[in-house]
């Protein structure tokens, strides 16, 4: 199914690949995106795939195959492609490499739950091996909402698209999140899909998954002799997870309403980060090792239980406000959103993690849309000093050492410490201790879907999530969110936006003696 | 990133007054940044770079060129001037910070200059100790031509975790890289060589290993016939490095050398000489251009593949693959030529030592022996 002998020749060694920045190069394949006339086609994907062919990381005879229900034909579709390009991409326009570039996009117009339309494409897949060498290796990808997921998967299915049969190229699918919207449909998702690929050939996406820094947590914690004793609830006192947004929901309206920040955020970014963060050292960075400790990790998160959940989350709704200077409207009065809406915009929760690295140790996480300003971070919050020495030292129990490692808009880690004042008292204050990336390494960094596209033609999966991480991730939030449908609607409370949420949310960690940073 | 400067050099500093010199530069530096960004500049330290320069066109070109590579690479920079006239050692210090237009500070770094006479280059090693970054990998970039089998060049190797020549600037290339070889034979394991003669062909060796990566090529790398190289002088010991690289990753050993003055002729075989390949370097007489076109000719059984790489002016390169059962595939990719900063921050981002290098250097070493041994 995934083209086993495919990969196998692959492995084999070029001897004049060692020492190159990249290991190999992909073989000569098509990417079928589906959903080609889509914002995310022409904002990312194929601006991605002309850096990638800039960059010299595409092979010969790489094509594109556009296939929407929008009526394009091979020179439009171009035409839409140049002007992502143009708008998008990281490098400039080449007229010689875009027109080399140009030659192996074409479009497919198509209906996604259309037999005949499949068909099509299968026709012009097979025409496009023959003509480009591209030897029948089919990399598809599904930028197209969700509920078109199953109809595509089957129509490839029934068209023998998902298979190369003999094994000599392979087959392999990009998929998007939402991957489904709570445990039983994620489930669901992965057995239709599983019905027609192999796991190995399945590459869900989290483009979180493709930044540098979100990479380089691994490298942080695993790479450092340093920090890995103290990784654990003998030193630490909780962690704190943010990743807050300043915008609204935009335009997003009608898919917002159904998902909310907990499935929006919460399950897959926000899970992301914290089973990076909370993992066990993997045996290797192969993919299925990383992702091993992943899924360990998240199974072994304590189950928020229905009734636990008042007293374990908050979520909360933006209502007006400021943000940057400008007076914004409430969730309620954007377009699109019902006026009696109770989909959260906010949430808040504290897990626990039972095993012997973390037992006790809180874990709180939350996002929030029209916050008081764009980040993401993961502050790790060390415990007290266990005798006061220091009386006169205000400080001394409010502000403990911390570990921030942000992962935007600055990437970069922080380390807090206190310093004594300079002067004949023992006056301690706490000082931070920064490192940018942007002041070490001042270099342009790909953009996430530049890598994740490379890795899925090269066929690596580490920075892929497998499926049962996503159900994983589902039973944690499932939970929450039936806890929420039993509260009353009116339970939901406002906060005001431009603020860092409501005081709820402030509520859940003075329980426990804590407060949320004010990064 | 663009960018305005926060700098101000200050000069005619003795060599024992440089570490107080730059704590006052950076204390004054910092309190200008602060006051533009609201905030005290992030110093964010990778490694050390000692660059030595003859004084004249040499230790010019070398300081324009630091101060376009360290805010790429934020790093302490220490440049030795080899003056002649110069009596008394003396420094000029510059600290520099970034301000990007948001009003944010970007990379900030230090260049610390000092002009010394020839016959002191024995003192680097005591300066370069004092004010290196203390852990972090110490770069050596000897600029323009240096007797590489004097004493003073092995004494600056003494500092240095990896040392870099270009082979190009030297009026004997092929010459140089016999003497690099050897001196980074005798000078132990602790000194990693570079060239930027190979840094600048590293895109070649790209786009040469990408045609062999498709499954359906790779059985021809290691039945690769002949390679015709085109190139001009001005990347003599480029083209020769690219040779040399194929025959080491192709496990080859040279075995002769022909030079008709139009052409050189490479020779390599299988110790068994069971594997026999022929390399043309074609000298181009259009100057100034680098190497210009590889072509390659693999034959495995009665199939035969052919590479060929064209390098345009308008900094692209034509590559095709042309392989029996497979359509021509032809591609065009971006590969201009880089500007020496960016060749040696690319060198500034490797640690460790590049063996993939020394063994294309040892190779070329050894076809220049028998280049010698023909003459």
């Amino acid at each position: 199914m995934s083209g086993a002998t495919a990969d196998r020749e692959i492995l084999e060694p070029n001897p004049l690949r060692e020492g190159l920045r990249i290991e190999r190069t992909p073989v000569p394949a098509t990417i079928v995106i589906f959903g080609a006339s889509g914002d995310l086609t022409h904002r990312k994907l194929i601006p991605a795939l002309y850096d990638l062919a800039y960059e010299r990381l595409l092979p010969a005879g790489f094509t594109i195959v556009g296939f929407a229900h929008r009526d394009y034909n091979d020179e439009s579709f171009c035409e839409y492609a140049r002007d992502g390009i143009e708008q998008f991409s990281r490098n400039p326009i080449d007229t010689s490499i875009w027109e080399s570039f140009s030659t192996g996009i074409r479009y497919v117009r198509g209906d996604f739950t259309v037999e005949e339309d499949f068909e099509k494409l299968a026709k012009a897949l097979q025409s496009i091996d023959e003509q480009r060498g591209t030897m029948g290796n089919h990399l598809y990808y599904l930028a197209t909402p969700p509920r078109f997921y199953e109809p595509i998967v089957c129509g490839l299915a029934d068209n023998g698209l998902e298979s190369a049969g003999d094994g000599s190229a392979w087959r392999r699918i990009i998929v998007e999140k939402p991957f489904g919207h709570d445990f039983a449909s994620a489930h669901e998702l992965n057995t239709i899909i599983g019905n027609a690929f192999e796991e190995n050939s399945v590459y869900r996406i989290d483009h979180y998954l493709g930044k540098e820094t979100v990479r380089n947590i691994l490298a942080f914690r695993f790479g450092n002799g340093i920090y890995e004793p103290l990784w654990n609830r003998h030193f630490i006192d909780h962690v704190q997870i943010t990743v807050a947004e300043s915008i609204g929901i935009e335009d997003r309206a009608s898919y917002y309403e159904r998902s909310g920040a907990i499935r929006d955020m919460v399950q897959n970014h926000l899970m992301q980060l914290f089973s990076l963060t909370a993992m066990e050292a993997p045996v290797s960075l192969d993919a299925d090792a990383v992702r091993d400790e992943k899924v360990k990790v998240l199974n072994a998160v304590r189950p928020v239980r229905r009734e636990l959940v008042p007293r374990s989350t908050v979520r909360a709704q933006y209502a007006g406000g400021y943000v940057n200077g400008e007076q914004v409207n409430g969730y309620r009065e954007e377009p699109g959103v019902d006026a009696e809406s109770i989909t959260e915009t906010y949430a808040a929760l504290k897990l626990y993690v039972d095993n012997w690295r973390w037992s006790g140790v809180p874990f709180y996480l939350r996002t929030g849309k029209r916050l008081a300003r764009r980040i993401t971070e993961v502050a790790i919050r060390f415990r007290p000093v266990p005798q006061r020495l220091f009386e006169s030292d205000p400080t001394e129990q409010t502000a403990p050492n911390e570990l921030v490692l942000e992962i935007q808009p600055d990437e970069g880690i922080n380390l807090n410490f206190k310093v004594k004042v300079p002067g004949p008292t023992f006056e301690l204050r706490p000082v931070n201790m920064v490192f940018q990336y942007g002041t070490a390494f001042n270099i342009q960094l790909p953009e996430a879907y530049e890598r994740l596209l490379l890795d899925a033609m090269l066929g690596d999966r580490t920075l892929f999530i497998r499926g049962d991480e996503v159900e994983a991730a589902w039973k944690i939030v499932d939970g929450i969110v039936e806890g929420w449908a039993r509260q009353e609607a009116h339970a939901i409370p406002n906060y005001e936006s431009g603020t860092w949420g409501p005081s709820e949310a402030d509520l859940l960690l003075a329980h426990d003696g804590a407060e949320w940073r004010r990064p | 990133m663009s960018s305005s400067n926060l700098a101000s050099p200050r000069s005619g500093i003795p060599i024992s007054g440089i570490s107080d010199a730059l704590n006052q530069e950076w204390s004054e530096l910092s309190s200008d940044v602060e006051q533009r960004t609201g905030d005290p500049p992030l110093r964010a330290n990778t490694s050390t770079l000692v660059v030595v320069a003859r004084a004249g066109s040499d230790a010019k070109d070398a300081l324009e060129t630091v101060h376009q590579l360290a805010p790429a690479v934020p790093s302490r920079v220490l440049l030795f001037i080899l003056d002649p006239d110069c009596i008394i050692p003396e420094a000029t210090i510059w600290a520099h910070c970034t301000v990007t237009p948001r009003g944010r500070h970007g990379a900030c770094y230090d260049v610390i200059e000092i002009t010394i006479a020839p016959d002191r280059i024995f003192a680097v090693p005591n300066i370069v100790a004092v004010h290196r970054l203390g852990e972090l990998p110490t770069f050596v970039v000897w600029w323009g031509q240096a007797e590489i089998s004097s004493p003073g060049f092995a004494s600056i190797a003494g500092v240095a975790d990896r040392f870099i020549v270009d082979s190009e600037s030297y009026d004997r290339p092929l010459m140089t890289m016999h003497d690099y070889a050897r001196f980074l034979g005798t000078a132990g394991t602790s000194v990693f060589g570079s060239d930027l003669a190979w840094a600048r062909i590293s895109t070649w060796r790209e786009l040469i290993a990408q045609s062999f990566d498709p499954p359906s090529a790779r059985r021809y790398a290691m039945n690769i016939r002949s390679v015709d190289i085109t190139y001009d002088e001005s990347q003599a010991s480029g083209a020769m490095l690219l040779a040399s690289w194929l025959t080491s990753r192709l496990g080859l050993e040279p075995a002769n050398v022909n030079d008709n003055g139009s052409m050189m002729e490479l020779r390599a075989a299988t110790h068994d000489s069971d594997r026999r390949v022929t390399l043309n370097l074609n000298h181009s007489h259009r100057s100034g251009t680098g190497i210009r076109s590889v072509r390659i000719l693999a034959r495995a059984g009665s199939s035969v593949a052919r590479i060929s790489i064209f390098k345009r002016d308008t900094g692209t390169s034509t590559a095709r693959i042309e392989s029996p059962g497979m359509p021509r595939q032809e591609r065009v990719v971006h590969h201009a030529d880089a500007p020496r900063q960016e060749l040696i921050a690319a060198e500034l981002m490797r640690y460790t030592r590049d063996k993939i290098f020394e063994e294309a250097l040892s190779h070329a070493a050894e076809f220049y022996r028998l280049l010698e041994s023909n003459a």
